[in-house]
């Protein structure tokens, strides 16, 4: 067998079978490394107490609003005394759905679900319920079916009538001042909250439209003609070019109700390029919503007007004690209820809260962005 | 040496198959001018088409190569976002235009290196290492924008996506824009001449006089009345010169140069082109090292044009670039495609996007009909020839 071994072909083959091991064992602590370096699991207990661990499943990281959200629900849930899992789902249906079978499987006693797809988690979600885990959606309602416990989410109607009332305010409307030319940026159409933020808004602006104090130069402004496929930002601009170029060569166009920052986004370089920003061709009012930092700039800058904040603290505000009393037993009061399709889900609603130049600063106060962010 | 004529007959079916993209082209084109009541041919829209596609236009020149050989790069879409993340980051941190745009492209052919490495060394399929790319670069920029979306303020760098030539006159009507057209047209048509001597010197056949002189006149048409519109607007945009200036490189280097010819001779035939002494390694190596330069230089512009570093640009545009060059003419299986032909591709989709925009057309229904078209295009385009054979 020595000489077996000390053969040089056969040595020389088993040098290279083991560098390979090796090489993969390298590999896979290095992988390791990596995914302990970007852990998201948060074990540490405030309190002695063992109250049992909770589980928060965010949809993705790209929109700082999740991330800020998971933070403070995660900090939150630690100082009312228990452990807190998240997870993020890159927007991917299929991995949220993962991930909330991993929770059942680690045994935590409650989930927070901002659902990627509200209907795509009928299955994890009785599977939970089977496991006698209790679930939250919060802010995206999940639909088709009764294993869902409760609703926290900001108005989705409200926050559509903050900002048509917003465009109303500034413009004079009430006063009965114009007519105005308005054009309209909606969300995207498999995403359901969009329509309501266009109701809600159309619900203020409406009238204003039918008595001719607002118009629509472009002739484009049912939901469906001013629906931005994916909320793309390059769309939105693309859509605003095209907008200014085929109806504004001779108008003045005054405000804009575009739905979020992420389009918005894309309308003010749009109208930047087009000779906005001048006296005698100043921005139209904008609108949008999720404080996503390039649109806090433009606000700094006078070339955005407003944009609605999902305030994380009023969110775990409502969002803690309403867990801790489904995990107690206890009736939880003043609630309104959401239809998913199959049963009434209890609920309650939070206001987004209205930025513009005179407090977007608040941002920095509670964390949202650093001070630099905002004004370096 | 009978069968080599000077003259190749004009045959008017022969011609419509030569150049059916183009005829598909001008008849979108005029389809959507009626559809929009003229709007698509104002002059602003015309810039507008521009503006709206040059980032895609640059990715082409580096897709088109790859897909030569081919093969398919998933990544660039990642690539972009990645380099517009970190164009944002650096400038946000205080470095000048410059210095931060040279770091980006040098990070863009480090990216395309790193692929073309795995690729070209190993013989991992490109697919699985450019997806691995698509995964990598759209991880990589989430943390480096950590979620949000980082302004850029530089006007200097936004100019080079938004900004128009200087007119030397002062005048409303960009005279100087129409004198670049005019020298440019002048260029073409003494080069089309140039090479038609060439061709007749050396004996190679040639098409009949009148088919030169009415291309370059159609041609030189074309290009005035579309410069007049834009010149009556703001005239050339700056990163038109950039799109024009690289197009003819990468033509150049596709038809004349060595690596050129061995990206056909790869893509028509691997093993072939390895024994007949090309470097096939080396080609594939370099084709994936320019398209992470290409997504670089992409990302720069569509960075500057949106004046804005999102986690979620440029999602999806690797399939964009990658129709464009189907769409004009490229074929799936490697060894045929030309710059002007995937360039064609692009503007047949662009169209499209720009006129149902146009029309105010719901989404959902501007995805079906352009879902449909592009199989329409490509189908007349080669059903004819798919039944020659």
């Amino acid at each position: 067998m020595k000489q077996y071994h000390s053969h040089p072909d056969y040595f020389k083959e088993e040098t290279q079978i083991m560098k390979k091991i090796i090489a993969i064992l390298l590999a896979a602590i290095m992988l390791c490394g990596l995914l302990a370096g970007c852990g998201e699991t948060t074990t540490k207990p405030a309190t002695g107490e063992d109250k049992g661990s909770v589980g928060i499943l965010m949809p993705t990281k790209e929109q700082s609003i999740w991330s800020v959200q998971g933070n403070r629900l995660t900090t939150a849930f630690q100082e009312a005394g228990y452990k807190v899992e998240i997870e993020y789902a890159e927007d991917d249906p299929a991995k949220q759905v993962m991930q909330i079978e991993n929770m059942i499987t680690k045994g935590v006693r409650l989930m927070v679900i901002v659902a990627v797809d509200g209907g795509a988690l009928t299955d994890a979600c009785e599977k939970a319920k089977a496991a006698g885990i209790y679930v939250i959606a919060e802010d995206r309602l999940i639909t088709d079916t009764e294993a869902v416990d409760f609703y926290v989410t900001f108005d989705l109607v409200k926050m559509g009538e903050l900002q048509g009332q917003y465009i109303a305010d500034q413009l004079g409307l009430a006063e009965g001042k114009g007519p105005f030319n308005l054009e309209i940026f909606s969300g995207s159409q498999d995403d359901p909250n969009a329509l309501l933020f266009y109701d809600g808004a159309m619900g203020i602006l409406q009238q204003y439209l039918d008595n001719g104090q607002l118009v629509v130069q472009s002739g484009q402004q049912t939901y469906d003609q001013t629906a931005i496929q994916s909320w793309d930002t390059e769309k939105a601009h693309q859509r605003m070019d095209n907008i200014l170029s085929g109806f504004y060569g001779d108008k003045h166009l005054d405000a804009v109700l575009v739905a979020a920052d992420c389009l918005t986004m894309g309308v003010i370089p749009s109208l930047e390029s087009a000779g906005s920003g001048t006296e005698a061709n100043p921005f139209p009012i904008t609108t949008g919503q999720d404080a996503e930092l390039a649109a806090i700039h433009y606000i700094k800058e006078g070339k955005q007007s407003m944009t609605a904040f999902l305030d994380a603290q009023k969110l775990s505000d409502i969002l803690i004690p309403v867990a801790e009393q489904l995990m107690n037993g206890e009736e939880i009061k003043d609630t309104v209820t959401y239809n998913n399709n199959v049963i009434d889900v209890p609920a309650k609603t939070y206001d987004p809260l209205l930025i513009d130049k005179n407090n977007y600063n608040y941002l920095a106060e509670v964390g949202f962005y650093t001070e630099a962010e905002i004004n370096g | 040496m009978e069968n080599i004529k000077n003259h190749e007959g004009v045959k008017v079916t022969k011609i419509l198959r030569q150049y059916s993209m183009i005829i598909i082209l001008v008849l979108i084109a005029v389809l959507f001018h009626f559809l929009t009541n003229g709007l698509i041919f104002t002059p602003i829209n015309l810039t507008n088409l521009i503006l709206q596609n040059s980032y895609i236009v640059l990715l082409i020149l580096g897709m088109l190569p790859v897909i030569l050989t081919g093969n398919v790069d998933l990544s660039v879409g990642s690539v972009l976002a990645f380099v517009g993340a970190e164009a944002a980051v650096l400038m946000q941190s205080g470095l000048p235009v410059l210095p931060a745009a040279i770091i980006c492209l040098v990070s863009g052919i480090a990216i395309g290196a790193w692929q073309g490495f795995w690729i070209s060394k190993f013989d991992i399929p490109p697919f699985i290492v450019t997806l691995s790319g698509e995964l990598v670069f759209r991880g990589l920029t989430q943390i480096i924008l950590d979620g949000k979306s980082i302004p850029i303020n530089d006007q200097g760098f936004r100019t080079m996506a938004g900004g128009y030539i200087p007119e030397l006159t002062g005048s409303g009507f960009k005279w100087t824009t129409m004198a670049l057209a005019i020298v440019a047209c002048v260029i073409y048509i003494v080069m089309q001449v140039r090479a038609r001597q060439q061709k007749v010197k050396n004996g190679v056949p040639v098409k009949s006089v009148w088919v030169t002189i009415a291309s370059s006149v159609v041609i030189s048409a074309v290009v005035l009345y579309l410069s007049v519109q834009i010149a009556t607007a703001n005239g050339y945009p700056i990163v038109l010169f950039i799109m024009l200036a690289l197009c003819l490189l990468y033509n150049f280097i596709c038809n004349r140069t060595i690596f050129g010819r061995s990206l056909y001779a790869v893509g028509g035939n691997r093993k072939a082109a390895a024994l007949s002494g090309i470097k096939d390694r080396r080609t594939m190596f370099l084709a994936y090292t320019n398209m992470g330069m290409m997504a670089a230089v992409a990302g720069l512009v569509y960075a500057a044009r949106s004046a804005v570093a999102t986690p979620k640009a440029g999602v999806g545009y690797e399939l964009d670039a990658i129709a464009a060059c189907y769409v004009g003419g490229a074929s799936v299986h490697g060894g045929a495609g030309s710059i002007a032909g995937a360039l064609v591709g692009c503007f047949v989709i662009a169209i499209l996007n720009n006129g149902m925009s146009m029309m105010g057309a719901s989404p959902d229904l501007q995805q079906t009909i352009k879902g449909f078209v592009i199989l329409a295009a490509v189908a007349i385009d080669l059903v004819p020839k798919t039944r020659k054979k």
